[in-house]
């Protein structure tokens, strides 16, 4: 029994060793690497300055199309995740303030997602490798189940979330693989056009979103000019006078765009525009806020 | 729980501890901590069908008691005859009531004629068709005094319900593991690190080869009617690998976890996909129930005795069966009588027993080419299998053969792998063709440390955690 324990202790040791290693040198990879997410993209800014930052969803991903920003000599960042929540947009929030990132002002989306405050499975997993960080660690420690064994169980989230941050992300940053879009640009197209489609809101607005009460707390001790905006839904959207109680109740500072478009053409899905519907929303935004068209 | 769990990381070494140091003094006790360990690893899935299986147990129990206690030959065939109507009557409920509904509402409606006949919401009970084959291979043995009965009820409980066979297999025989239950187990320092290593080799083939190849097939499957014929071959060929992975991968650990208990368990897998014919492939390919049927189906219905039509008869039967017991739908069955209709000729041309030794390393081009022929015949059959139904089966295929939709380069990307999945295959083909004349990798001593160092951080770096994939025959 003696013989085999030691048998098995050498495995477990040289399972603990691997581990830790892993961990290290995935840890160091994707802190050093070039960016290849929006996640690895906010960790290694430094003290930058925007005209605006974008933050939200896929529906500010594939909505702010930054080119437009960048035509009329204005510095632009599209930080939309697809996927994520408001929880999300606090974080990185957070962090921009952290890394000394400053805006003039901050589009921060706001629509139905107010009826979410949980944290989004899939950009929490692109955060887990900066769970060092004491701004990401403090963001997750109340809020992340399995908070205590991705932060002290070395590899345990690149193994867990093997598929978005594993071997394989983790091969493109070694051999410094482009991301999918340029990250100080940020926005990526839709192309198609929809046909007949349509969106159910939610049809009423919850009393609290502890979130957003957080965020209004950066806004006010650091002094930050925070917008918030809904961008466009179809015509064909079922409850989409949510935004006008939303607005009542606990925004009403609220730039309210989702009836913008009537157009089906300039839309990839009920809840996306494509990149025509894109330019045309962005050039909206810059003439409101900027006075330019 | 599942083995690739941390429930199981955490609930297998205590056992192992509390076995091997508390209870091993005593046989009795040494079984009675099997019965309550095991018990409680089924009760993990669903407490609701302890009741079934104890039941199942106490009543084997009993008849093979009353067996032994009559030489009546009507008393003992009502006997057995109540064995296996009860335990296939539980199996027939669970698992096939809303099949022969539906087929009988179907059937119906051919004629005009359309029935209201409820089906039912039925859970069916993990491991049902795994421990009711297992239990009538007792009674069925003891009915034909190939074995005697035993009237020690916790030896006999622990038989059946012994957790690391329970789920999926493999499907012991009374005859090989009840007396090792008879036995006070002692520790064997070489039996228990072959059942570590094989446990690791076990874990590597579920969560490196089988769950990263259910990425891709799932995908393909769910989108086949888009895809080009070259990325559904592709498909097909994954998903050959993945049911192998996940079946041989939980068969070892199975196989391995028993070891460290101090049990033999019957080999379950012999390297299928080396076979240079169908018979073969038989012969390796789930190896417990395959030999089920051979010994309690196929020999007493005449196996290869008797004239044409009863072998041709006795081919289907069991083919049919087999392709059946894994589930209630027509798309096992095609596959039971596909590889009916691939074995026939070599059982009629009495060449069903050429290749019974492993395959060479001198390998001719005759015998490559009948590997990767078998091989084909495999995979073709794995997509009725694999399909949710015949007629999906039929368009899948028909893809495939349509020479518009061939395309070099593959349509299908996925996040994870594609070229990567492919060269991981292969590698896995290389380890296993290296070391087929053993059980597993690491029985060679040859570079052992490295070998299993290195299969430990391929689990670790290539495992498929995220996605915790229930291993496929627990649906059986």
């Amino acid at each position: 029994m003696i013989g085999f324990a030691k048998r098995i202790a050498t495995l477990i040791i040289v399972l603990v060793i691997m581990a830790y290693a892993l961990d290290a040198i995935y840890t160091a990879i994707y802190n050093s690497a070039s960016p290849r997410t929006k996640t690895q993209y906010v960790m290694q800014l430094n003290k930058t300055s925007y005209d605006a930052i974008f933050m939200g969803s896929s529906r500010v991903e594939n909505h702010i199309k930054t080119k437009v920003f960048k035509d009329n000599d204005l510095k632009a960042i599209n930080l939309g995740m697809s996927g994520a929540n408001l929880n999300e947009n606090l974080l990185t929030l957070k962090l921009l303030i952290d890394k000394g990132v400053t805006a003039q002002k901050i589009f921060i989306q706001m629509d139905h997602n107010f009826e979410n405050e949980a944290i989004s499975k899939g950009v929490t997993a692109s955060f887990l490798p900066f769970i060092n960080d004491s701004v990401v660690a403090s963001h997750y420690k109340q809020q992340l189940d399995s908070y205590w064994v991705n932060k002290n169980i070395p590899f345990y989230r690149y193994a867990v979330n093997d598929a978005k941050i594993g071997l394989r992300e983790i091969t493109m940053n070694i051999f410094g693989k482009k991301p999918r879009v340029p990250l100080d640009d940020g926005y990526i197209p839709l192309l198609n056009s929809m046909k007949q489609g349509s969106y159910n809101l939610p049809n009423q607005v919850s009393d609290v979103n502890k979130i957003y009460n957080k965020i209004e707390k950066l806004k006010s001790d650091n002094n930050l000019n925070i917008i918030y905006f809904t961008a466009p839904f179809c015509e064909n959207t079922k409850n989409i006078n949510y935004f006008d109680e939303l607005k009542e109740k606990h925004i009403p500072e609220l730039h309210d765009y989702s009836r913008l478009f009537n157009d089906d053409n300039m839309f990839d899905g009920c809840g996306h525009l494509n990149d025509k519907g894109a330019e045309k929303f962005t050039n909206k935004i810059l003439g409101d806020f900027y006075g330019k068209k | 729980m599942l083995f690739n769990s941390i429930d199981f990381a955490v609930f297998l070494p205590i056992v192992f501890l509390l076995y091997w140091f508390v209870v091993q003094k005593s046989l009795k006790y040494q079984n009675l901590f099997l019965v309550v360990v095991s018990y409680l690893f089924y009760g993990w899935w669903d407490y609701r069908f302890l009741a079934l299986i104890l039941f199942s147990s106490a009543l084997d129990y009993v008849i093979g008691l009353k067996l032994s206690k009559t030489d009546s030959r009507s008393k003992r065939r009502l006997l057995l005859t109540t064995s296996i109507l009860v335990n296939i009557g539980f199996l027939g409920f669970f698992k096939y009531y809303n099949f022969f509904v539906d087929n009988f509402v179907e059937a119906f409606s051919l004629f005009g004629k359309s029935l209201e006949v409820n089906t039912l919401k039925i859970i069916l009970p993990v491991g049902i068709s795994f421990y009711t084959f297992q239990t009538l291979s007792y009674t069925i043995d003891v009915y034909r005094k190939k074995l005697k009965p035993t009237n020690d009820w916790i030896s006999f409980f622990a038989f059946v319900c012994f957790f690391p066979q329970l789920v999926a297999g493999p499907i012991e025989r009374a005859t090989n593991l009840l007396p090792q239950f008879y036995k006070k187990r002692v520790f064997n320092k070489d039996m228990a690190l072959d059942g570590t290593r094989l446990i690791i080799w076990g874990l590597f083939k579920k969560m490196v080869i089988a769950d990263s190849c259910a990425v891709y097939v799932n995908s393909i499957w769910d989108n086949y009617e888009t895809l080009d014929s070259l990325t559904l071959v592709l498909g097909a060929v994954y998903f050959a690998f993945q049911i192998y992975g996940d079946f041989s991968g939980y068969s070892d650990i199975a196989i391995g976890t028993s070891k460290l208990l101090g049990f033999n368990l019957m080999r379950n897998f012999n390297y299928p996909y080396f076979s240079r014919d169908i018979a073969e492939f038989w012969r390796r390919w789930h190896i417990s129930l395959s030999t089920w049927f051979r010994d309690y189906v196929y020999i007493p219905l005449g196996g290869s005795r008797g004239n044409k039509y009863q072998q041709v008869r006795n081919v289907f039967v069991i083919f049919l069966v087999s392709g059946f017991w894994h589930g209630a739908n027509w798309t096992f069955i095609a596959w039971g009588f596909l590889n009916a209709l691939y074995f026939l000729p070599l059982l009629l041309t009495n060449r069903n027993r050429k290749n019974l030794s492993t395959v060479t390393n001198n390998l001719s081009v005759r015998d490559l080419l009948s590997m990767l022929a078998t091989f084909s015949l495999t995979v073709f059959a794995w997509v009725f299998f694999r399909s949710d139904t015949i007629q999906d089966a039929f368009q899948f295929i028909k893809r495939v053969f349509d020479f518009e939709n061939f395309k070099l380069i593959s349509s299908l990307s996925i996040e994870r792998y594609s070229m990567e999945l492919l060269l991981l295959v292969i590698f896995f083909i290389v380890i296993e063709w290296r070391h087929r004349d053993y059980e597993h990798p690491f029985q060679e001593n040859k570079y052992l440390n490295i070998k299993l160092f290195t299969i430990i951080l391929l689990t670790l770096i290539l495992g498929v955690y995220s996605n915790h994939l229930e291993f496929i025959y627990f649906q059986f």
